[in-house]
């Protein structure tokens, strides 16, 4: 039992310290990826310009080759994600190698005008999307920093299931009271509840980036070549050396035809062309992972200049399939609506475990500490909560306002958006560090209360798709994001009244059998 | 503090040459195609990596856990010796 006891303290210390020092990454990671489940459905509220028109696959994809010899002459490569039900419009990808003209250019392209699609430059649920594991730094900093992060979250997973039972809420009980108790019944309560989700995701979500982390295995196993080695495992295409002798395109339509025979009539999701226009061009196609869990679906390579079926990924090997799915799972991109709700409310609640963790940290030490002035380092981490837990929502806030209010021809207006969200963080760090803690908390959540409960009232003067619009006419996208945003303005508006409530009116309660009081998150 | 400062290293700088290790096992002694044993390996390697943190902060002594740890790690890499160029 003492071993038992001694092992429970020690893990303790380690979930507490590892959870403090990767909490805020791991909270704005998680909330930023949660919403990239709706990653597309953001991206379209954000160009309500656009119309839900969808073309009929082939004849989509050959108007998107048409465009791409227009925009992608010289080029090395060409991508097209195809349109689907959740995103009307094609993504039109060109890759050149060094000379004139802009190494990487991507366009939306709307296959029913056959142009580019005429809604406001923005980059939509993407931007929160790359942020979730890419943190908008350079160099690869970001990924690195939250793949550290990720291990941490793992070990802070298990170290939290070993201390769970009684330690736990032992070590934190310096002097009971109701703030510190919420916290801990919230953090319990959302850990264990979606305990499976939280392992899942955090496990896949070290998969798709783990050869950046730890690329010794591909460099032993396929010294020099790792193109072969994705090859191998039907993750990419090596890009075929160029004949230098151009030759036109074969025709799209009946290689379309044949894909989808070939998949059981799923639909073509990629078109990925290297050497397009050239005697070594080649055509990969790729089924739709909208309806598939695997992110290794059906892949099919053709000769881009006779239509010959080069290879085919039928059998892959269980490994190969293991990896593919996992990865698929993390994207969750194969989910019906029901199912992406329970992720999307799993996402939550693991924002919100990582969230009450931090607070919960504080509010051990406040109440341990007292009367005593407060330390440095507790302020730094008062401080560092309200400008990630309140100032990461305040910054997304600012995000979606400044999509509807910067002019729609404003140039570079994609990178504004971006300077507003950072810039409203920052200044939500500043004025965390200003304010007096309480107040901070207060002003804060209530700023981010205002700025999305009002979305759907910004929405409504400055489009014609306003709330009474979207839901009288179906239109889900709009009245799904309209009604999310206003539900968590009032959250967050609940969270701002209950920090504003003194504490001294808080009734003292004694610590009663462990029952969950509420959800206090 | 000592102790503390060992177990932080043991489980940073130590478990990513471990995490190396056991790749390197895992791609040059697979059985089967090269490029499985590369994945397997690399995706394997993160339960490993967590286990070992876990482990080398619940064992009594900081310098034990160093040290089987720096066990652990030279065991792969005689294993990845011993099954040879891949």
């Amino acid at each position: 039992m003492k071993a038992l006891a001694q092992l429970r303290v020690s893990m303790a210390g380690l979930h507490i310290w590892g959870g403090l020092c990767f909490g805020w990454l791991l909270y704005a990671v998680f909330l930023t990826g949660t919403l990239s489940y709706y990653r597309d459905e953001i991206s379209l509220w954000m160009r309500p310009e656009l119309q839900t028109r969808l073309v009929e696959p082939s004849e989509a994809a050959q108007r998107a080759i048409r465009r791409l010899e227009t925009i992608g002459q010289g080029a090395y490569r060409w991508l097209i994600e195809m349109p689907d039900a959740r995103m009307p419009v094609a993504s039109l990808a060109v890759w050149r190698e060094a000379g004139p003209g802009p190494r990487f250019q991507r366009e939306a392209f709307d296959p029913a005008s056959r142009a580019p699609s005429p809604a406001r430059a923005t980059h939509g649920g993407d931007f929160l999307y790359y942020f979730h594991f890419d943190l908008h730094m350079p160099w690869r900093l970001g990924r690195f920093l939250v793949g550290i992060a990720a291990m941490a979250m793992l070990v802070a997973i298990a170290s939290g299931v070993i201390v769970h039972r009684r330690i736990f809420a032992d070590f934190f009980t310096f002097r009971p009271g109701r703030a510190q108790r919420s916290w801990l019944d919230a953090h319990n309560a959302a850990g264990v509840l979606a305990l499976p989700y939280h392992v899942m995701i955090t496990y896949t979500g070290l998969v798709p980036l783990m050869f950046l982390y730890l690329p010794q295995g591909i460099d032993l196993a396929f010294p020099g070549q790792r193109a072969s080695f994705f090859a191998a495992t039907g993750q990419s295409l090596p890009t075929p050396p160029a004949a230098g002798r151009p030759a036109p395109l074969v025709d799209l339509a009946p290689l379309v035809a044949e894909a989808m025979r070939r998949w059981g009539g799923k639909e073509v999701g990629r078109i990925d062309v290297r050497r397009p226009l050239d005697a070594h061009a080649r055509i990969e196609l790729t089924a739709s992972d909208a309806s598939h869990l695997s992110h290794g679906r059906g892949r099919l390579v053709f000769d881009g200049t006779d239509g010959r079926l080069l290879s085919s990924d039928a059998d892959a090997s269980w490994v190969v399939a293991t990896e593919r799915a996992m990865y698929g799972l993390h994207l969750a991109r194969f989910a019906d609506p029901a199912l992406r709700a329970l992720l999307f409310l799993s996402g939550v609640a693991g924002t919100a475990m990582v969230g009450t963790g931090l607070l919960l940290w504080a509010a051990a030490r406040r109440r341990k500490a007292g009367e005593a002035p407060q330390r440095t380092g507790h302020r730094l981490v008062d401080i560092l909560n309200v400008a990630t837990i309140a100032g990461l929502p305040v910054a997304i806030g600012a995000f979606f306002w400044a999509n509807r209010l910067l002019p729609a021809a404003l140039p570079g207006r994609a990178g504004w958006e971006v300077d507003a969200f950072f810039a409203a963080w920052a200044a939500a760090a500043l004025h965390a560090a200003l304010r007096p803690r309480a107040a901070a908390w207060v002003e804060q959540l209530a700023a981010a209360a205002v700025l999305l409960a009002c979305l759907p009232l910004l929405n409504a003067l400055a489009t014609g798709r306003g709330l009474h619009r979207s839901l009288t006419a179906g239109d889900w996208v709009f009245a799904g994001f309209d009604l999310c945003a206003l539900a968590a303005g009032l959250l967050l508006a609940l969270l701002a009244l209950r920090a504003g409530r003194p504490a001294a009116v808080r009734t003292r309660s004694r610590p009663g059998p462990a029952r969950p009081r509420g959800s206090g998150a | 503090m000592p102790s503390l400062l060992l177990r932080l290293l043991a489980a940073t700088a130590g478990t990513y040459l471990l995490a190396m290790a056991w790749v390197t096992a895992f791609a040059r002694a697979w059985p089967g195609p090269p490029a499985d044993g590369v994945l397997l390996g690399t995706m394997t390697s993160f339960l490993a990596g967590m286990l070992a943190i876990l482990w080398i902060f619940a064992t009594g002594s900081a310098w034990r856990a160093s040290a089987g740890l720096a066990l652990l790690t030279a065991a792969l890499w005689l294993i990845a010796l011993l099954a040879g160029a891949p």
